[in-house]
């Protein structure tokens, strides 16, 4: 199988913690890949060694089929970032954003200027593309981090949380967005905690819990297992909630 | 109570948490994070030992005045100092720290189910623990004891009482001044043009008053002329008490309402046996602790309900490149002129190139007009025009430590940006370089500007040389700068002036003498030329090489930095989101 992102053996130790503890990821090109785990599972973790902001314990990345460790500038060059933190200065303006990312890129003027206009149009920060990102929303930051790793027009996309704080207007643009980018042969690979978004953008899912790979593979396969078609939400609690346990109660909330 | 408690044990929680930092730390960033925890140590100790010294004395005078036998004037006057800055501090503290970015940190508080009053109270009584004021409690409050160890009871409660009333005063006026501030900066923009004009006005301020009045240049000479007859007379007869009771006299009727004579007078009334008066005089200082509170809790409940206005952007809307660098890629290019606007955009930033420029064109001014109060030859500064601006770029170099010694890290959420983006680590510093000497070149350009106001004249060599040996110091300066910014990162916002916006103690104590080591070969070379020959046209030669020199030595530098940022690289992220 031709893989956008293929790790063996991926491990990340904070001190005696392993965040990410040995995962073999593969996914499938021209796949929409949704990345799904609790709280602290270490999906930002992994994201974040995929792109290089962590540098793994152990384990090999290959990003397109180049070895990340080796070759990080080749890989970056294609690839497409919005991680967790937005990784914005907020000093500078959006359409100034813009302009960096795109000349890191080596992105001519011309390219440069229709891109980051119709990009700021689409995400509605064209009237706001002067303002400082200090003075921007959460949701207008998250807008603009993902123009940012839209701007170069990558292959491969890395979203953390894209949808979280995003309103429902551009939430919508922006999934009809990432559907046609997949559509034109692009990958995304995506975190989220909202189920029902994997659940229907997504074609292939992975799910990572305390640190662990615990399930892969085609969405529809997973959600298939022993015979039935389930929800994701069920396949889900299947493998990380099960053990949970259903908890204390609560009797005292509701009186 | 519970409300008070629980906000007691968050206050406690935070500074604890605070020290212990995050697991995601290496060994080298624990050890600077420690390391960084010894200045305040360094401040809390003398004060701690401070607070315990004073507690003794004020026990001492105390039992002293109550046996009698002992005549407390001293005593009280020494109080009375202390405690007239001790009263100012709560005023001044919260004006500087509002201007460093401190913020209170009340939005979330402000959420939970707390009555604002409780808040309010809480603020108050937390600016008792502040150690500006805490380190005078034991002190007033063993004077009392002393009293009541010597059997005067009477006295003893009238002072502590005035003790008790003067420390609230001075917490509730604290408490009044940082609501104040609160609502002032409630938004970004108001509140970085508050800090900016500040800072700026605060630095200016002592200098007007020389430039301008004809009756300070007066009275420094009729000081001098005064120092001198004193000399020829001999020392002068005058007792001490004497001295102190026309240094009463000779205040204006105000002052006696400051909370500080309040407490000394209501003292001095019960050690003289005149109860009654010191109790009224006492009365009034609580009275004053009441209002200060009133006014306090008004200032309080307005800034929790202020909201932050927003305005239009006039900033240019459309995304377009920006011009390439000469000897850069378009890559460091790019980094460079964003390194130059974040540090420009910032409060810090915009400090450091404003201010050197204009406050030694004032020292020169300055110095002309009485050469003989400043130390270094003030003719010499006042009538070279490249010596003002020679300090001045000295002193902005200096100014510019937290710009360049700290970073990776100022720029916060923005350095995951330029890690995730395709550049070498090479193309980073070479780009942080550049954007350094765009932010140091604006700063020697207002330099340069208000130099030749002042002085304008002398040899244009002269000031070629000098330019040029600014270049070839941060040529110098930029790798040791890049390293040391890679080895000791701190979490940092530009926006404060304070300890918030600070580099690391470290870097910026070893920044210290590389600045030094940077700038004295240029500054002996052109010294020695200004001395001993009389053709500056050599020493700007001279410069032009050393400029060489240094640019030639600036890149391989560079490069052994780029190999540190890059083992590097995972914590200085990390820190610069303030993980």
């Amino acid at each position: 199988m031709d893989l956008a992102v293929a790790t063996r053996g991926l491990r990340k130790v904070f001190g005696e913690l392993a965040a990410v503890d040995g995962i073999d990821l593969a996914v499938p090109r021209g796949s929409f890949y949704g990345f799904l785990g609790p709280n602290g599972a270490g999906k930002s973790t992994t994201i974040q060694c995929l792109t290089g902001l962590l540098h793994p314990t152990a384990g090999g990345i290959r990003i397109l089929g180049l070895d990340f460790l080796a070759d990080p500038i080749s890989v970056k060059r294609s690839i497409g970032v919005m991680p967790e933190g937005l990784a914005l200065f907020d000093r500078l303006s959006g359409a100034e954003t813009l302009s960096f990312v795109g000349q890191v890129h080596g992105l001519g003027r011309h390219d440069l200027e229709r891109r980051a206009r119709e990009l700021l149009e689409l995400m509605g920060l064209a009237r706001q593309a002067g303002d400082l990102v200090a003075d921007y929303s959460h949701g207008m930051r998250k807008k603009l981090a993902l123009a940012a790793a839209l701007l170069p027009a990558p292959r491969l996309l890395f979203l953390d949380e894209p949808f979280e704080g995003v309103d429902a207007v551009a939430s919508r643009q922006i999934k009809d967005l990432l559907a046609r980018f997949v559509t034109g042969g692009g990958t995304v690979f995506l975190t989220s905690h909202v189920l029902e978004i994997v659940e229907r953008l997504c074609d292939h899912v992975g799910v990572i819990h305390r640190g662990r790979m615990v399930a892969q593979g085609p969405a529809a396969g997973l959600r298939a297992k022993e015979g039935g078609t389930r929800t994701l939400e069920e396949v889900f609690l299947d493998l990380v909630g099960a053990e949970e346990g259903p908890g204390p109660a609560l009797e005292w909330l509701g009186r | 109570m519970r409300h008070q408690r629980a906000l007691a044990w968050l206050r406690w929680r935070l500074l604890v948490n605070g020290l212990r930092g995050s697991r995601r730390r290496d060994a080298l960033e624990r050890i600077s994070r420690w390391s960084g925890l010894l200045a305040p140590a360094l401040l809390v100790v003398p004060l701690a030992l401070l607070a315990v010294l004073l507690a003794w004395l004020g026990f001492l005078a105390g039992r002293a005045a109550g046996l009698g036998g002992w005549d407390p004037t001293p005593a009280l006057w020494t109080a009375r100092a202390l405690l007239l800055v001790v009263f100012l501090l709560p005023v001044l503290i919260p004006l500087g720290r509002s201007s460093q970015g401190g913020a209170s940190g009340h939005q979330r508080l402000r959420l939970l189910p707390v009555p604002r009053g409780s808040l309010h109270l809480v603020q108050v009584v937390a600016g008792v623990s502040d150690p500006w004021l805490a380190f005078v409690v034991p002190g007033l409050s063993c004077f009392a004891l002393g009293l009541l160890s010597a059997g005067s009871p009477g006295t003893a409660l009238l002072a502590l009482v005035a003790g008790l009333a003067f420390v609230a005063t001075a917490a509730a006026l604290g408490s009044l001044v940082s609501s104040l501030m609160d609502w002032l900066m409630r938004d970004r923009r108001r509140g970085e043009v508050f800090t900016l004009v500040f800072v700026l006005v605060i630095s200016m301020a002592g200098m007007l008053p020389a430039l301008y009045g004809e009756r300070f240049e007066e009275s420094v000479k009729e000081r001098a002329r005064e120092r001198s007859a004193e000399r020829a007379e001999g020392p002068r007869e005058l007792g001490p008490l004497a001295s102190l009771e026309s240094f009463d006299a000779g205040q204006p009727a105000w002052t006696k309402a400051l909370p500080s004579e309040l407490h000394y007078r209501a003292l001095r009334e019960g050690l003289a046996e005149r109860p009654g008066r010191g109790w009224l005089l006492a009365g009034l200082l609580g009275l004053q602790a009441a209002a200060f509170f009133a006014l306090s809790a008004a200032a309080h409940r307005k800034a929790s309900i202020a909201s932050a206005s927003s305005r239009p952007s006039k900033r240019a809307a459309r995304p377009s490149g920006t011009r390439r660098l000469p000897l850069l890629s378009p890559q460091a290019s790019a980094v460079a002129h964003v390194h130059a606007r974040n540090a420009l955009r910032s409060v810090r930033g915009r400090i450091t190139v404003l201010l050197p420029g204009p406050l030694l064109a004032f020292l020169a001014l300055f110095s002309r007009r009485m050469p003989s109060e400043f130390p270094l030859g003030g003719e010499f500064l006042g009538s070279n025009g490249w010596a003002v601006l020679a300090f001045g770029m000295l002193f902005s170099i200096y100014a510019q430590q937290a710009l360049y010694l700290n970073q990776f890290a100022t720029d916060r959420d923005g350095l995951s940006l330029l890690f995730l983006a395709p550049l070498l680590e090479r193309e980073v510093l070479h780009g942080k370089a550049a954007g350094g000497l765009m932010v140091f070149g604006a700063s020697t350009l207002l330099c340069l500007l208000c130099a030749v106001a002042v002085a304008p004249g002398g040899e244009v060599w002269t000031w070629i040389a000098v330019l040029l040996a600014g270049l070839s110091a941060w040529a110098l300066l930029a790798p040791a700068a890049a390293a040391l910014s890679a080895l000791f990162p701190k979490t940092a916002d530009l926006s404060k002036t304070g300890s918030g916006g600070n580099p690391h103690g470290l870097a910026v104590l070893i920044g210290m003498f590389l600045v030094a080591l940077v700038a004295a070969p240029p500054a002996a070379v052109i010294g020695i030329v200004q001395q001993r020959m009389e053709r500056p046209a050599v020493g700007a030669l001279l410069m032009l090489l050393w400029a060489g020199v240094a640019l030639s030595a600036c890149s391989p530098l560079l490069a052994l930095v780029a190999r540190l940022v890059a083992d590097r690289r995972e914590n200085l992220q990390l820190v610069a989101r303030g993980r």
